[in-house]
């Protein structure tokens, strides 16, 4: 009987735990903002996201898989974790010139707000933004998405309005 | 009902059953539970719009929901149902058995909704094998083989789709043109390994059976001659090394009569000479001697299955061996086969080939039945 307790709770215990890392790591971050651009497409498990690029405004200086980068300026990119900064964050580069990689590539929305965001993105004007919360070894995950300085959700109530 | 004591009336007409046994069957019927009743197909109907009202609540408010409360009704829900089933485990297999399945579902949603909430970067064979690891612990409690295909099925494809598969792809690059054809022979170890204690655990372990044997199968109806490639010296000593030690291991622990073992021996000589003539060039450029061959291995385990009765596994490596025949035919009189006289040749060689077989298999049935009757 304990073994068939143990073999049922195990999922679920497992599944708490990784929820708990998940809140623990977002929690324990530092919360910065950096530039973002996008497309659209579907997901097979967890409905419609945005697919976002952050733009960290710097080109990788060589193939560097991990690169790191510190968010204090001037940015650029190098092989180990930088000493005496304070917030940087770790990814990848692949070529020599190319775009920092961070890992992040989606960004979870409703479904009737996902068009007017992806046409936000598309537009120069318009200036988005993707709060990170990056934690001391340099992971960034993704908080917020702001467009003209304003959370994305509150931004498409306004429109709604409008 | 009323076709059920049609078809009794016709029975008692038959004097197949006595009037009695026509009524007692009738009463029998009559007190079962039917799961088609009316009063179900309103119950189910009115379950069902229940559910999909709910469903369609919570997705019309989907954004509107905190998500704090979507991953707390989640687990709530998840762990109702993980409470639910230890309670009905010895009360009611059936139901523990459904709400089994309900929990690895919500597994899948739990997954997801993580990713949603967490804006988590994931390619789905990630969420997939995730979910193959979360679900193992329920394979031991599960009766249901079906639910062990489900997971071995979604595990494998999750690996397919994996960077782990083509780590494995170039573990056999050193083998050259004798890589696929080592895999079969490693697939083959492992279902002959497997095959004895299937039962044991058959949830999981009737599955990957299955899969090891479509493993060993697949590479032997591959054609190899247009792609040859040179294998590094080491990996024929290593086959040839690794064949002799699976054929002692083979002798000494598997549970199989000596017969069975004799033929077994012969697969495993045969598997090393392919492995070691396939790396010649002049060989695996032959067609017709790459075809004889495969096709040899192909004969042998169709032996295996019969020698062991396993009826299902001689039917299908028979069909296998069959088609393996057929496909040459095709491609050898591929063009023939356009012409009238052809398709005469084509269509006298499938009847012969079938009736070849229903006088084959009506020879080698009492020997299957009369283990399906012990």
């Amino acid at each position: 009987m304990r073994k068939t307790a143990f073999l049922l709770w195990l999922p679920l215990a497992v599944s708490v735990l990784w929820t708990g890392s998940l809140i623990y790591e977002r929690s324990r971050g530092v919360l910065t903002e950096v530039g973002v651009e996008g497309f659209d497409p579907r997901d097979l498990l967890a409905g419609r996201y945005l697919r976002i690029r952050t733009n960290y405004e710097v080109e990788c200086s060589e193939k560097l898989l991990p690169a790191y980068i510190c968010l204090s300026t001037p940015r650029k990119t190098v092989t180990k974790a930088p000493n005496g900064c304070s917030v940087f964050v770790k990814g990848r580069c692949y070529v020599k010139g190319g775009r920092f990689d961070d890992g992040i590539a989606r960004f979870y929305v409703s479904e009737d707000k996902a068009r007017p965001l992806e046409r936000a993105l598309a537009d120069k004007d318009v200036k988005a933004t993707l709060v990170i919360s990056v934690s001391k070894d340099g992971r960034a995950v993704p908080v917020d998405l702001k467009i003209n300085g304003t959370p994305w959700k509150e931004w498409a109530e306004k429109g709604k309005r409008k | 009902m009323a076709s059920l004591a049609k078809r009794t009336r016709q029975w008692v007409a038959e004097k197949l059953i006595t009037p009695e046994q026509a009524s007692a069957l009738l009463e029998y019927e009559k007190k079962r539970f039917s799961l088609f009743s009316l009063t179900n197909v309103f119950l189910f109907l009115g379950v069902f719009a229940l559910g999909c009202g709910v469903c369609a609540l919570v997705a019309a408010n989907w954004q509107d929901i905190p998500d704090a409360v979507k991953l707390g009704v989640l687990y709530l829900l998840t762990a109702g149902t993980t409470a639910a089933a230890e309670r009905q485990r010895t009360k009611n297999p059936a139901a523990f058995e459904l709400l089994l399945t309900c929990y690895m579902l919500l597994l899948f949603a739990v997954i997801g909704l993580n990713g949603q909430i967490f804006h988590l970067v994931s390619d789905s064979w990630k969420a997939f094998m995730f979910w193959s690891f979360l679900a193992f612990p329920l394979l031991f409690l599960t009766q249901k083989i079906a639910l062990g295909w489900l997971w071995s099925v979604i595990l494998l494809c999750s690996f397919a789709a994996s960077p782990y598969a083509d780590d494995v792809v170039k573990a056999f690059r050193p083998f050259g043109t004798s890589g696929p054809l080592f895999f079969s022979f490693l697939s083959y170890a492992v279902f002959l390994t497997i095959l004895p204690v299937r039962e044991t655990k058959p949830v999981f372990l009737r599955p990957l059976c299955f899969f090891a044997l479509v493993g060993a199968v697949v590479p032997l109806v591959l054609p190899y001659y247009p792609y040859h490639k040179d294998p590094e010296p080491w990996t024929l000593v290593f086959v040839s090394v690794y064949g002799a030690a699976f054929a002692f291991g083979m002798h000494k622990m598997m549970p199989f009569d000596a017969k069975t073992k004799k033929l077994l021996t012969g697969s495993i000589v045969l598997y090393i000479l392919s492995v070691l003539f396939f790396s010649e060039r002049a060989f695996a450029n032959n067609a017709f001697l790459t075809f004889a061959v495969q096709f040899a291995q192909i004969l042998l385990i169709v032996g295996f299955a019969c020698y062991i009765k396993e009826r299902r596994m001689f039917n299908t490596m028979a069909f296998v061996a069959a088609s393996a025949i057929l496909f040459r035919f095709l491609n050898m009189f591929e063009t023939l086969i356009k012409t009238g006289f052809g398709l005469i040749l084509t269509g006298v060689v499938l009847i012969l080939a079938a009736k070849m077989w229903i006088v084959f298999m009506k020879k080698m049935s009492p020997r299957f039945d009369k283990e399906d009757a012990s």
